[in-house]
């Protein structure tokens, strides 16, 4: 049961809340601290879902014994069965149920591995992610596929990061609104670009929620492996304005989150190809400019708290491009093998690697004070001018490799295909 | 605790107590604050003592030097006889002539005053009873330190800025001197010709905070100085999606930069100077009036505003006047090769000074405006705030006679103030002054005993020490010149501090108590406590220390609003009257008071006159509205942001709402001289007399009806 005073004062929160303590991820009610989640239920918006309080179950006993009469027994050919294995179920089930479902055609595709580094062992190591290419029913053959690699920066980098912490305090007054609104889920800043609302655009908020579990489901682990201390673990005069999460600072959790969840919506909203002359207005440059500017300021709110160091934050900006855009590709089934067009299962893996993360100077050393820039790993460029956006490897720290041979039509998953066309109808231009 | 009073002996006199107690009694305080004591490099006692005044010593001050006669040559002496003094001192190593001054000016120009970075060891010797003869200085103001991590400014001649910058009939120059100035904002910028915002109104941006850099088109001797051709390629550059990427275009241009501990008020949502320079010369891209207004900013030293006392950001006000000039002389208008009109606007005020117009800064502004107007012709003005001391309980007037022959006033000192506590209390011009016309005689709160100084011929100072170490000074200081007011002083050390520096002054009621011997004239003293607060967006520092007297009735009534006015029964020397900013107390610039759109009525905090420079006895010349309504503060105009909008008060807005309208008035009569009279008579104009007009004393001519630029939704006219 998540700790009263944990809760969000705001009721809104509740509308956007993937963790229910009583909902379907009960067991990650944990983290439900910042209130992002309601204590009833998954979709706090839909009413919290059907409740059997004692005195309504205590009338139906005696009404059914007043009214059903004797049993009479059914035939075996009365009641057609169900469809099995058919997406067309998932409309009749609820959300909090449908998110167990989701969960695990997310969770059961994602691998984990620590690769230590071979000489000496207290060096950082790889934390990989991998794509599971799984077996069709029947057979065994699987594969993992690497997704997304993290090395975590060494301490000389994080001393030296932590001069920027310091630096950036100057803005905690001035930020204080944002980062209190901010605790919650990304959905609340992000709705105030897109026209999301939970009557008008239900499934978005649903599918946004589910894309939310996906960051956080592979972050946590990488936090748990990478194992970073906190700014307020190296010095006692950072002094944060806000509670230090109890998990580790890299990647910043927000960071990932919020740019897996903007990458995720630009993609839903231009998701509707339109005939010309008519314009997708989504695909203008300047709603991706928006909505990447906006997970930047969440990200870098949390070094203004005194909670993370900027390196956090890039790489939660590269761990949430990549999970953002694996994610789509997950949900968005093609239809004939081989249509390049938005579809790039997964082509390549990305790594960063935090040890590299620092400028060279003149004389030769190695200075690690660099900030937090979210147009060094994305740029949304135009693609209303046919300019496809697309995640950089300019920085030194973040390399892109290429992968061939994998099957890409192992990569759907027919349910999150389901929610992904709900959601995008409900960005049709009316 | 055991304080002792000292007074000092003839040899252990200086010429400038002020100097003195900046520059040595604050050390301590200053060098903690630097972080020269580490505590953890296993240094103490003397060795410690010692490496702390290793980096003092090694740290640059800036300042404005008044420069002496040459007996010799019967004209105020070069820079580079100034230098000859001072390499006859062997104190050439120790002062730095920053590059803007050629070799031709320092071989061959008198100077009247000149900018100097200068280390310990040559203040020293300046303020020495014979520092006027060893080294050829009236009198010094000093700002700083320059902290350790900023460059040294470059002594060398630097080549100046000669490239000419044509401009069209219609075009004025608005120049302004601030703090934050966010220059990429889209009120600066118009449409380029692939129509996006990237071409920049502002001309030259000398930001003295920036890093300085060899690439630059203009080189500065110290901060750097960016062009319009500069900003603009910055601004090409960091365009995405038809928007400036501003985290991108400020970190470029070094005034956002997290790897920097340097103050950054452009991250800030409000900062000063953009919020100002908004009103001064903001306008919309597709406004065509923009194109007229070509901006050039300055950006005043983040070590001089963070400065202890909050009121000394004047001193780098000499050498960005010499840039403006500088720049106005690369300007000809197309056609007629004439300079364009000028509007110079510097919204900052202090407390304190000689509220005659020959205060240091107030001469340097006369000069500075007077070489403009002699080397270039074209109109312009200089429009200066009022101010917003007049609730401070900073000013005391009183006149000490045969039958009222003394005075006491309390002086409330704050406790936890990291910054030192000043006041100045000016004795009237006199032909002469006798010995002991005077006798001022401080108190301390919790220490027994007092310090007397008295007014005469020669100075006179004491301390007040606990175990050896300086708390407070109180000095007399005879005139310079017989038409100059002797000038009592009492500065008093931080009340409080977070790191170990040694005793704190005692915070609390500090008691002064002025007399007169009978048989000599009514005197007339006027005193100012200086300005000692923490300026917006800047970390807690200073605290004011303000007057206390129980003849000054804060409320009308108990439970009811502040009395912004003296009343007419008004008694006891604290005074609303005369808490015009020291600053604008000058003969040439237009000073600007602040009223509330709503009610007409001045702002609460607009401060007024009178001043004691006959020529200018009332003090304000006109006001602007500096708050919408009582409820809605300030008024709006540029936050940091491009898009931004936020609201400012403060006589700060109000001075360059009437620069606008100024430059308006330059660009439609652009042969004709514009005076602060005229800007009087403006306001005279709109506001003529009638009951309900503030006096003129708080309004100048009267309420000037400008056009309310940003805010037009906030508060409609009734």
């Amino acid at each position: 049961m998540a700790i009263e005073s944990n809760q969000s004062q705001q009721g809104a929160f509740g509308a956007f809340g993937a963790f229910g303590t009583s909902g379907a991820f009960g067991a990650f009610g944990a983290f439900g601290a910042f209130g992002a989640f309601s204590g009833t239920g998954a979709f706090g918006a839909f009413g919290g879902g059907p409740v059997d309080p004692p005195l309504v179950s205590a009338a139906l006993i005696t009404s059914r014994d007043g009214i059903a009469g004797s049993w009479i027994p059914v035939s075996g050919s009365a009641v057609d069965p169900s469809g099995q294995e058919d997406v067309e179920y998932l409309e009749r089930l609820s959300p909090a149920v449908r998110g167990s479902i989701f969960a695990l055609e997310l969770g059961s595709r994602i691998g984990f591995g620590f690769e230590p580094d071979a000489a000496d062992a207290t060096k950082p190591g790889w934390a990989r992610v991998y794509h599971l290419e799984a077996a069709l029913p029947g057979s065994t053959d699987a594969k993992y596929v690497p997704l997304v690699a993290v090395k975590r920066p060494t301490q000389k980098i994080f001393a030296q990061q932590l001069d920027l912490v310091a630096n950036y305090a100057d803005l905690r007054q001035d930020r204080m609104g944002e980062i209190l609104s901010q605790l919650g889920t990304p959905t609340e800043f992000l709705r105030a670009i897109a026209f999301i609302e939970p009557a008008r655009t239900p499934y978005t908020i649903e599918l946004l929620a589910t894309a939310h579990w996906l960051a956080n489901f592979v972050e946590m682990r990488l936090k748990y492996a990478l194992a970073c201390k906190r700014p307020i673990e190296y010095s006692p005069q950072i002094q944060p304005m806000i509670w230090t999460p109890t998990h580790g600072a890299l990647p910043s959790g927000h960071s990932t989150e919020a740019f897996t969840m903007a990458r995720v919506l630009w993609l839903l909203l231009r998701a509707n190809k339109v005939d010309p002359p008519k314009e997708n207005p989504y695909d203008q440059g300047l709603w991706g400019e928006m909505l990447m500017r906006v997970a930047a300021r969440i990200a870098i709110n949390r070094t203004v708290a005194g909670v993370h160091f900027p390196v956090d934050s890039a790489v939660g900006a590269v761990l949430g491009l990549t999970l953002g855009r694996y994610f789509v590709d997950r949900c968005t089934f093609v239809e004939t093998a081989g249509d390049p067009a938005n579809f790039e299962f997964p082509k390549a893996s990305w790594e960063f690697d935090g040890t590299k993360y620092f400028r060279t100077m003149d004389d030769g050393t190695e200075v690690g004070d660099i900030d937090f820039d979210w147009r060094a790993y994305y740029d949304p460029r135009d693609p209303a001018n046919g300019q496809n956006p697309e995640q950089k490897t300019s920085a030194d720290w973040v390399t892109r490799t290429a992968l061939t041979g994998v099957d890409q039509t192992q990569a759907m998953s027919k349910p999150l295909h389901w929610l992904w066309g709900k959601a995008a109808d409900e960005w049709k231009d009316f | 605790m055991s304080f002792d009073w000292i007074k000092m002996g003839p040899d252990e006199l200086v010429r400038d107590a002020e100097l003195e107690f900046r520059v040595n009694m604050m050390k301590r305080f200053t060098a903690a604050n630097l972080g020269f004591v580490k505590g953890n490099d296993g240094l103490h006692g003397d060795a410690l003592r010692a490496r702390i005044d290793r980096d003092y010593d090694a740290l640059w001050w800036m300042a404005v030097v008044e420069v002496s006669r040459n007996e010799d040559t019967d004209r105020n002496r070069t820079i580079n006889e100034l230098l000859d003094l001072a390499d006859a001192q062997d104190l050439l190593e120790n002062v730095i002539v920053p590059g803007e001054y050629s070799e031709a000016i320092r071989a061959n120009e008198p100077q009247a005053f000149v900018t100097f970075f200068v280390q310990r060891k040559y203040i020293e010797r300046a303020n020495k009873s014979d520092g006027e003869a060893a080294l050829g200085v009236l009198s010094m103001s000093v700002t700083g330190p320059v902290t350790p991590d900023v460059p040294s400014p470059i002594g060398a001649p630097l080549e100046p800025g000669t490239k000419p910058v044509k401009v069209g009939p219609e075009t004025v120059l608005v120049a302004v001197i601030d703090y934050g100035i966010a220059i990429g904002h889209d009120l600066f910028r118009r449409e380029g010709p692939t129509g996006e915002l990237d071409v920049s109104r502002v001309a030259f941006f000398w930001d003295m905070d920036g890093v300085p850099s060899p690439d630059a088109e203009l080189p500065s001797s110290f901060g750097r100085i960016w062009t319009q051709n500069e900003i603009e390629q910055k601004l090409k550059q960091n365009m995405q999606n038809g928007l400036l990427d501003e985290a991108g275009f400020y970190r470029e241009i070094g005034l956002i930069d997290w790897g920097r501990s340097v103050l950054k008020p452009c991250a800030q949502r409000v900062s000063h100077g953009t919020h100002v320079t908004g009103l001064a010369a903001g306008y919309p891209a597709e406004d065509e009036q923009g194109k007229d207004r070509k901006i050039i900013a300055v950006q005043l030293p983040g070590w001089a505003v963070h400065d202890p006392t909050g009121d000394r950001l004047d001193v780098p006000l000499e050498r960005a006047l010499d840039f403006i000039a500088a720049r106005l002389g690369q300007f000809k208008i197309t056609g007629t090769g004439k300079k364009p009109p000028i509007v110079i606007n510097f919204s900052f005020g202090n407390f304190a000074g000689p509220h005659n117009g020959r205060g240091l800064i107030e001469q340097v502004i006369e000069t500075a405006l007077a070489q403009m107007a002699a080397d270039f012709g074209s109109p312009q003005l200089m429009t200066l705030p009022s101010g917003n001391g007049n609730l401070s309980r900073c000013h005391a007037e009183f006149i000490l006679t045969d039958d009222e022959d003394t005075e006491r006033i309390n002086w409330q000192v704050q406790p936890d103030d990291l910054s030192p506590s000043m006041l100045q209390v000016w004795m009237p011009v006199l032909p002469a002054v006798p010995d002991g016309a005077v006798s001022l005689t401080l108190m301390a709160p919790g220490a027994a005993g007092s310090a007397t100084v008295q007014a005469g011929a020669a100075p006179m100072q004491a301390k007040l020490t606990e175990n050896n170490e300086d708390l407070a000074i109180i000095s007399y200081r005879p005139p310079n010149d017989p038409g100059e007011p002797g000038l009592f002083e009492v500065m008093v050390v931080s009340t409080g501090h977070p790191l170990n520096v040694g005793p704190l002054a005692p915070a609390g009621a500090w008691h002064l108590s002025f007399s007169k011997p009978h048989g000599i004239e009514d005197l007339t003293m006027n005193l100012w406590v200086r300005r000692d607060e923490r300026l917006p967006g800047f970390p807690e520092f200073g605290r004011q220390s303000y007057l206390v007297d129980p003849r000054y009735g804060r409320f009308a009534e108990p439970g009811g609003k502040e009395l912004d006015d003296d009343p007419d029964d008004h008694a006891g020397p604290v005074r609303r009257a005369g808490t015009i900013s020291g600053y604008a107390s000058g003969d040439t610039p237009a000073v600007i008071a602040g009223y509330v759109r709503s009610t007409g009525r001045m702002a609460g905090y607009s401060a007024g006159g009178p001043t004691l420079n006959d020529q200018r006895p009332t003090g304000p010349d006109a006001s602007a509205v500096s708050d919408d309504s009582d409820v809605l503060g300030g008024v709006l105009s540029a936050g940091s942001s491009s898009g931004s909008r936020v609201a400012l008060n403060g006589t700060s807005v109000a001075a360059p709402q009437v620069a606008r309208k100024a430059a308006d008035l330059m660009a439609a009569a652009p042969d004709q001289p514009l005076t602060r009279q005229d800007i009087a008579q403006l306001a005279l104009d709109d506001d003529p007399p009638a009951p309900g007009k503030p006096r003129v004393r708080r309004t100048g001519g009267g309420r000037l009806r400008l056009p309310n630029l940003f805010g037009k939704l906030r508060w409609s006219a009734q």
